[in-house]
């Protein structure tokens, strides 16, 4: 068999019932889904039954990185993580998470692509994986333990350069609304309950191997710094936050903070950002501080440096030092992470003593987040939050819970915005406490549903961000119209795609990004100004289409999607192109498998549309349009009863939006009535077996 | 005789010229690059050691041919005339040209500078952008300054055109009615102080 550079070649089975572990090959079994969510879906489609549930010891759970990760590829860091996803409401269905730090790359490194786990162990254990060698091992010692101790007590045992994926103790006790994490701040929402379910603790893993790359050393080295010179800061914004000597073009709501007179005050010696011109490949690393950026000005002078995934320069993860934070809460005074992540602990209160971008604020950042971070509590992208302030601001809560709970916690502490608060409520969400903390633990769909509450009041508040399926938005017509609608129908949690976001946000002038889109999907009109909607177009289908591919992609090859795609730069020389054919460029030599931008492209969709096979089969139904790719009545609503279209307006037309769909349907070359994939369609790329069982099942349109 | 590397990457600071011209060259350079206009006297002060108008004719000389053969040779050296008709030096290599602008308006009047950076924004991207966004470089101005400025912008019909808006967190930021609706700009900005954070 021909050999492949870029892939570990191997996937590793644990069954934790038998205790059976077995090798596959990956490029016999997988090599047509590339890896990450590719591998992921091919073994839920293959392996799982519709109608199993996310505790069923017949779920599976599977770790899998790309041909990309743990090699010099800029971004490579992402492990995606498929599994029947227990916060899917009414009825669990498959999702993934995707968790960063160092876990891909070593688990390359032990020499396997992917680990699928199944079963369930008869008590709790922990899966050592060093290279060849792979134990289950008793987790007596750490069950009950938060992610901390635990990542310590196996970093012991493994070295400190195993990286540990841990669950706390919200994964333990079941919580829906837990994660898995390895690397101190790098975690999955989601999964941490699947694996407590299985009676998994953790896996820790240390490879001493390598990653061959098929291709020639120097071309390889010249396309990574290339890659490089594309890269923005986070999330891929390529211009600076304010106006620098070789910027033409600034945007004050740029994650590129770098600048003169800005300084990692907490560093020792303090370090200037300085201007950090793009040109220079050495400090793209100061380009990006999220904790300036999220917690305002005042975190400058707490900020250490900035942390991330394997081969990342961007280094999304801020790391802060807030002396007064361990003092006053008895926490580390030292933290670090990214978006979600930093806003834990804050986005419960509507405010503080000292305003929304003060000291108190960094406080609530770092007692949210040690805690969060120990116990393994998952935030649903912020709903844990927005659906507790609303709970708590409109008397639900009070009304919910027994008067003896209720006056359990300080809920003047909540109202003054003491940071103090969060020690009443955090521990009884991981550990099932009473009625708040059970109810908030599952999730937003269970929640509602538990205290009677109706899911159609959720999907009207603009405020809220709610979508549907016990899920938020991410990233839809609050910024990308139609296109941002579209994407945020087709997954069943929240979208978790940021093709399209980091596009419209990348901080370029209106008319250079026309210029671009016009050059990618053939159409100036593809995007519009934030709040300056246009009626749909196909220009935005197509815009939609690439966005959703593009992510499968990158979940596949382990490229990072908060940062990717590459087709804009921060560089003026190239007109602020970026380059759309970074990733076909970059799988070609690392694998050794030409494939074209477009190749790959045909890929992504094949993985893309094993998703939406999957969840057609275990929804059994075809009518995915009425029952599945749904829009909550606060896109169609403007509280100031402007006509849509009307600068500084983001809601749509109804009618405008069943254009969209139709559109996008006819982009994938899906059927346009009920919005499930024709038999063709499957067969274009590569799923023709699929489109045979969905046939039988009654499920083609 | 010094090779000089030509690769304005790899600039020193420490290396010793020999000809003045390159000396010159690598002194624009390096003003650019941490967002500096340099004038012709400044130049000459820093590399001459004194004022240039003590200096004695032959170095002057030397040094206003050195100047004028940096320019000649090194398509990246600019002369741009300021308000007063003073000319400044820099590197396009390293400073582009809508900062040369607003270095430039900073000389003159701070009024008019905040006015045509808001114009800019409100026309251009388009979007209103943070009163906080003028105590950075280059403006650099302190919240009093800034607030003078504003002040003296209502008095006057030139600036009829900057209004402000005020987001839910309280941060206030300023539009050209010229280019944005009221209703677009609070929208816009709501968008980039509050909205864009709950939307990570
Ligand atoms: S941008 Fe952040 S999350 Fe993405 S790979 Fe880099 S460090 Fe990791």
């Amino acid at each position: 068999m021909k050999k492949y550079g870029g892939w570990a070649g191997k996937v590793l089975r644990v069954n934790l019932s038998d205790r059976k572990i077995s090798i596959e090959d990956t490029i016999e079994k997988y090599r047509d889904f590339l890896g990450g969510t590719g591998i992921g879906y091919k073994v839920f489609w293959d392996e799982v039954l519709p109608g199993t549930k996310p505790f069923d010891p017949e779920n599976k759970i599977v770790f899998a990185v790309g041909p990309l990760a743990g090699t010099g590829a800029p971004c490579n860091g992402r492990t995606a993580i498929t599994t029947l996803w227990p916060t899917c409401w009414p009825k669990a269905l498959i999702g993934t998470g995707h968790m960063g730090g160092n876990f891909a790359a070593e688990l390359k490194y032990a020499g396997y692509d992917a680990i699928i786990i199944e079963g369930k162990a008869n008590k709790p254990v922990w899966i050592s994986i060093v290279d060849e060698k792979v134990t289950i091992n008793d987790a007596g010692h750490i069950w009950g333990q938060g992610i901390r101790r635990t990542t310590i007590e196996l970093s012991r045992i493994l070295g400190s350069e195993a990286s540990v994926a841990a669950i706390g103790q919200a994964g333990e006790n079941l919580v829906p609304m837990s994660v898995v994490m390895n690397s101190y701040s790098h975690s999955a929402g989601g999964v941490g309950a699947v694996m407590g379910s299985k009676n998994l603790k953790a896996i820790a893993v240390r490879g001493t191997g390598g990653i061959s790359i098929a291709g020639n050393r120097e071309e390889w080295e010249r396309l990574i710094k290339y890659h490089l010179s594309l890269l923005g800061a986070n999330n891929q914004h390529v211009v600076p936050n304010s106006p620098q000597p070789w910027a033409e073009f600034y945007d004050p709501a740029s994650r590129w903070l770098a600048s003169k007179g800005r300084a990692w005050g907490a560093s020792s010696p303090v370090i200037e950002t300085g201007p950090c011109d793009p040109r220079d490949l050495n400090r793209i690393a100061y380009r990006t501080n999220n904790a300036a950026f999220y917690l305002g000005e005042i975190a400058w002078k707490y900020t250490v440096r900035g942390s991330g995934c394997t081969g990342c320069p961007i280094r999304c993860h801020t790391m802060i030092k807030i002396p007064s934070a361990a003092a006053k809460y008895g926490i580390p005074e030292i933290g670090m992470n990214t978006c979600g992540g930093l806003n834990f602990g804050r986005s419960f209160f509507r405010n503080f003593p000292d305003g929304m971008r003060g000291l108190t604020n960094v406080e609530a950042c770092m007692v949210g987040m040690h805690m969060a971070d120990d116990y393994g509590i998952w935030c649903n992208y912020g709903q844990l939050q927005r659906d507790f302030q609303k709970l708590y601001y409109e008397g639900i809560i009070k009304n919910k819970l027994g008067e003896k709970e209720f006056k359990s916690y300080s809920w003047d502490k909540y109202e003054k915005g003491d940071p103090s608060f969060l020690f009443e409520l955090l521990p009884r969400i991981a550990f099932k406490e009473g009625e708040l903390g059970t109810a908030l633990g599952l999730g937003t769909g269970a929640h509602l549903e538990r205290w009677g509450l109706s899911e159609s009041e959720w999907k009207k508040d603009p405020k809220l961000n709610y979508w549907k399926m016990g899920h938020p938005k991410h990233h839809s017509n609050e910024e990308v119209g139609q296109c941002g609608v579209i994407i945020n129908t087709q997954y069943n949690r929240d979208a978790q795609c940021h093709s399209h976001t980091n596009f419209v946000r990348n901080g370029l002038p209106l008319e250079v990004q026309k210029r671009l889109a016009e050059e990618i999907w053939g159409t100036p009109d593809a995007v519009d100004g934030v709040g300056a909607y246009t009626p749909m177009n196909v220009g935005k289908a197509r815009m939609a289409k690439w966005s959703l591919l593009r992510k499968e992609l990158h979940d596949s090859l382990s490229l990072c999607n908060w940062m990717g795609p590459w087709v804009a730069s921060p560089l003026k020389n190239r007109n602020y192109r970026g380059d759309d054919t970074i990733e076909s460029m970059l799988y070609t030599l690392a694998t050794g498998d030409r494939k074209s931008r477009e190749e790959l492209d045909l890929i992504a969709e094949r993985i893309f549309l094993l998703h939406r096979a999957i969840t057609i089969r275990d929804m059994n139904t075809k009518e995915m349009r009425k029952e599945h790719d749904t829009i909550p009545d606060w896109v169609f609503y403007d509280p100031q009863k402007r006509p849509v279209y009307t600068k500084g307006t983001i809601h749509l037309d109804p009618k405008d939006m069943e254009l969209a769909m139709d559109m996008f349907y006819q982009e994938m070359g899906w059927d346009r009535t009920t919005g499930a994939p024709t038999y063709e369609t499957y067969r274009k790329v590569g799923l023709e077996e699929v489109a045979k069982e969905l046939k039988k099942r009654g499920l083609l349109p | 005789m010094i090779k000089y590397d030509e690769n304005p990457a790899n600039l020193s600071e420490t290396r010793q010229y020999e000809d003045l011209s390159m000396a010159i060259v690598y002194k624009i350079r390096e003003g650019s690059k941490a967002g500096r206009l340099y004038q012709k006297d400044e130049i000459y002060l820093e590399l001459m050691g004194e004022d240039i108008q003590e200096g004695d004719d032959e170095r002057r000389k030397a040094f206003e041919e050195a100047l004028k053969r940096a320019i000649e040779e090194h398509s990246d050296i600019k002369e741009v005339p300021g308000a007063g008709g003073a000319l400044f030096y820099y590197s396009e290599e390293y400073m582009g040209e809508p900062y040369v602008r607003l270095l430039l308006q900073k000389q003159g009047d701070p009024l008019l500078l905040i006015a045509e950076t808001v114009r800019d924004n409100s026309a251009s991207y388009p979007r209103p952008i943070p009163l906080n966004m003028f105590k950075n470089p280059p403006f650099d101005f302190s919240e009093e300054e800034i607030i003078e400025c504003l002040r003296q912008m209502e008095t006057k019909d030139l600036f009829r055109d900057i209004a402000r808006t005020v987001t839910s967190a309280g941060t206030v930021f300023l539009y050209s009615t010229s280019h944005l609706t009221p209703d677009y700009a609070s929208m816009l900005a709501e968008w980039f102080d509050v909205g864009q954070f709950e939307n990570p």
